[in-house]
């Protein structure tokens, strides 16, 4: 049995819609079964799960052992479940694929930033600690400003510098140097990356944006899953092409340092030679799941959770 | 001997040394770094010069081609030390911090809390990398973390080989990869296993004359066997056989007839009297007490203003890999509670200062530290016998109101809060010793 772990009450949610992609891939019935369980539903002390279970025939209530492989796709927030989380990850004999979902940008991009060969993907970047108000922007510079823990499209924020102006993300105008009063205002987080952007290539003022969706499969390698972009634009397949190697290199790279990645995305944008930068790396995206439309892609996710659990059952035999 | 390493590009395996050096090998040596070496050409350059003095800030400069850097995997602006032997030339040290499972937060900010560590770099030099077992790369023996740069005084990712000296810092590695680690460093990983705190009471009551300074104890297995033992002891303590720092620790007191129940399991103590009947309900309701916990008879500790304490002594490893006493503190529970840890509001004063204030008239208090670090002593080499290897240990020790000392528990995985604030000299020093030690072990101290 495989384990999928969801956010907290999204249960029935999670297996329904996994059901509905997996159920015309399960062929046999004793096909691999996968149980859906939340984090409160875990019994640490007992060993044991409350979930549903998704198979062919459907999804049905359960009551299971603790999956030796669990797949997070969830979200904590609060300390307890985070704790949780991290007591279930150091289970011996048990492997959690994605052991978080949210990942710290400037420590990817600075993981990046050591490999002489990789470091080509970072723009440079600089931390803006609120509490310290150490940063200043440059007023001859745009800028991509992102929350180092990580975010969703929508809470990237692009200065661009146009004559006196400070415009950000494109429909807003504010005065040159107040930008960062409009960050502060705008961006909870305490520390944000601004990452210098003054070449990239905009869509209506906004950076485009390429998501490429990134599955560990056979043998633990990495594939590129299918991609969206965030605006309404046709992109060159030799780009695509372009972003999926870099995304695979990075993903690579991101793995030797943090090895339980599985199921993941990487945010790039791009300069206006079609060379790709790393914006952002995230873990799961619910979209994904509510996206998968095309069969072939449906077929490669579910197999590479397949794949990646029994690679990981050789590995722990010591095969 | 100090040096800085110099790259040339060059397609062969060279190391260039000043002619003197060179001079004492014949053409091939085997050049070492970690766990990672290479065969490597010993060519005498006229351009590299030994100077009269040699420290950390006035090291040799000498050089290697990068295919050795790529083979070794130095990271260059680091200042090393080298030693020479017949057929071997050894850069190093290489010390790391071996840390746990959780790779995605180990970035420059969680590494800061070892940062005053690094405040004996000019002393060790070399790589002190951290990293997780989880980012080993077992085939090219490599590792995936974070390393310290002087130049900077912050730490870095980085690509380097298995650490010739391992000093463990997390307790959830399975047991499988740490023998792996001790069998590649040839045992010189150290904190090397974590007993459990029933283990250590089996273990030294082995020996007869630590056997006194133990508390009566037993594995907590059922109710009967828990109420007969608060019958007759009176005073008593159940405590998880896995945890520390005070966590999940109860203390029941038998009183005219009723059960005194003082649970620290949660943030804020609770306190519940218990008739027998609602006893017994009480461990119906909690079986996991009967789970990987052990019950003991509660010391009657002596008291500073009315407040328990007990004795914090860190033993570690010298240069000599000697055990030496590197600090005592004294932890005062904090008022109303019978636990000690500073972690749960306690405060901290030296033995001096506690000796006297809890025996007004004491005149023996060198005796009593002397015999102190005797008893300490004994407690390592007991656990030395385990064949594990330890280097570092906070040994909790009581001292009751006949000034008699009781073993109360070891740590492997000690905090220092109270020196911090107390003896912030004493702090560093304990903070030093591991890296001191390991680098000593890897034979560059």
């Amino acid at each position: 049995m495989i384990g999928i772990l969801c956010s907290n009450n999204k249960e029935k949610f999670y297996s329904w819609r996994l059901h509905s992609i997996f159920s015309e891939l399960m062929k046999r019935d004793n096909d691999r079964l996968f149980v859906v369980f939340s984090i409160l539903n875990i019994d640490l002390l007992k060993g044991k799960v409350k979930g549903f279970l998704v198979s062919k025939t459907g999804v049905m209530p359960i009551e299971a052992d603790i999956p030796p492989i669990i797949y997070n796709f969830s979200f904590q927030k609060s300390s307890e479940d985070i704790r949780n989380l991290r007591r279930l990850s150091e289970i011996d004999n048990i492997v959690l694929v994605n052991g978080t979902n949210r990942f710290d940008q400037n420590m990817i991009m600075e993981m990046l930033c050591s490999s002489n060969i990789l470091k080509k993907y970072v723009l440079n970047f600089s931390i803006y600690d609120k509490n310290k108000n150490n940063f200043m922007p440059r007023e001859d510079t745009d800028y991509v400003v992102i929350p180092s823990k990580g975010s969703n499209i929508d809470k990237i924020y692009y200065i661009s510098q146009e004559q006196k102006n400070t415009k950000i993300e494109g429909n807003e105008y504010i005065k040159r140097g107040e930008s960062l009063d409009y960050i502060n205002e705008f961006l909870c987080q305490r520390y944000l990356l601004f990452i210098e952007a003054s070449n990239i290539l905009k869509h209506n003022n906004c950076p485009i944006i390429i998501r490429t969706y990134i599955q560990r499969g056979y043998n633990g390698t990495f594939e590129s899953l299918g991609r969206r972009i965030n605006a309404d634009i046709k992109i060159d397949e030799v780009v695509t092409e372009n972003t999926d190697i870099a995304s695979l290199n990075i993903s690579n790279y991101i793995a030797k340092f943090i090895p339980s990645i599985g199921t993941f995305f990487i945010d790039l944008i791009l300069d206006k030679n079609n060379a790709p930068y790393l914006l952002h790396f995230g873990g799961f995206d619910l979209w994904l799941l509510n996206n998968l439309k095309e069969k072939e892609y449906k077929k490669d996710f579910y197999k590479n959770l397949i794949y990646l659990s029994e690679f990981y059952e050789r590995s722990q035999k010591g095969e | 001997m100090w040096v800085n390493i110099d790259v040339v590009s060059n397609d062969k395996s060279v190391i260039f040394l000043p002619e003197k050096l060179a001079s004492e090998y014949s053409s091939e040596v085997q050049l070492c770094f970690g766990k990672r070496s290479s065969e490597a050409i010993v060519i005498a350059s006229k351009d590299i010069k030994i100077q009269k003095e040699n420290t950390f800030e006035k090291p040799l400069k000498i050089a290697i081609t990068n295919k050795i850097k790529r083979r070794l995997q130095i990271p260059t602006g680091l200042t090393y030390k080298i030693k020479f032997n017949a057929d071997k030339i050894e850069i190093g040290p290489v010390i790391g911090l071996l840390l746990g499972n959780r790779n995605h937060i180990y970035n420059k900010r969680y590494m800061v809390k070892y940062s005053d560590r690094c405040g004996i770099y000019k002393e060790v030099g070399g790589l002190l990398c951290a990293f997780s077992p989880r980012s080993i790369d077992w085939n090219n023996f490599l590792a995936y973390g974070l390393y310290y740069d002087p130049k900077d005084n912050e730490w870095k990712y980085g690509r380097f080989p298995i650490p010739s000296t391992i000093y463990r810092r997390d307790f959830h590695t399975d047991n499988e990869t740490i023998k792996r680690l001790s069998f590649i460093t040839e045992g010189k990983l150290f904190n090397s296993w974590r007993f459990n705190k029933f283990y250590f009471y089996k273990h030294l009551g082995k020996d007869k004359y630590l056997l006194k300074h133990l508390p009566l104890t037993e594995l907590s297995l059922n109710y009967e066997q828990i109420k007969d033992f608060i019958d007759i002891n009176i005073k008593t303590i159940l405590k998880p056989i896995n945890l520390s720092r005070g966590r999940g620790l109860i203390i029941i007191n038998k009183e005219g007839g009723k059960y005194i129940v003082e649970d620290y399991r949660q943030r804020l103590p609770e306190k519940i009297i218990l008739t027998e009947d609602n006893l017994k309900e009480f461990f119906d309701k909690n079986q996991m007490l009967f789970n990987n916990y052990l019950i003991q008879k509660q010391i009657l500790l002596a008291k500073i203003d009315g407040s328990p304490f007990d004795i914090r002594i860190v033993m570690q490893r010298n240069q000599k890999s000697q055990w030496k006493d590197m600090g005592i503190e004294c932890r005062v529970a904090n008022k109303n509670t019978l636990v000690t840890n500073i972690s749960r509001g306690g405060y901290a004063l030296n033995i001096e200062e506690a000796l006297k204030s809890a025996f007004p008239n004491i005149t023996n208090d060198k005796d009593i530290k002397d015999y102190i670090d005797d008893l300490c002593y004994r407690i390592c080499q007991r656990l030395d016998e385990t064949g594990q290897h330890f280097a570092e240990f906070g040994l909790d020790l009581g001292i009751d109101e006949d000034k008699k000392i009781w073993i109360i528990e070891a740590n492997v995985f000690p905090s220092f809060k109270g020196f911090k604030t107390m003896d912030h000299e004493t702090y560093l020093k304990i903070r030093y010793a591991p890296i001191q030690y390991s680098a000593s072990i890897a034979g560059f101290l």
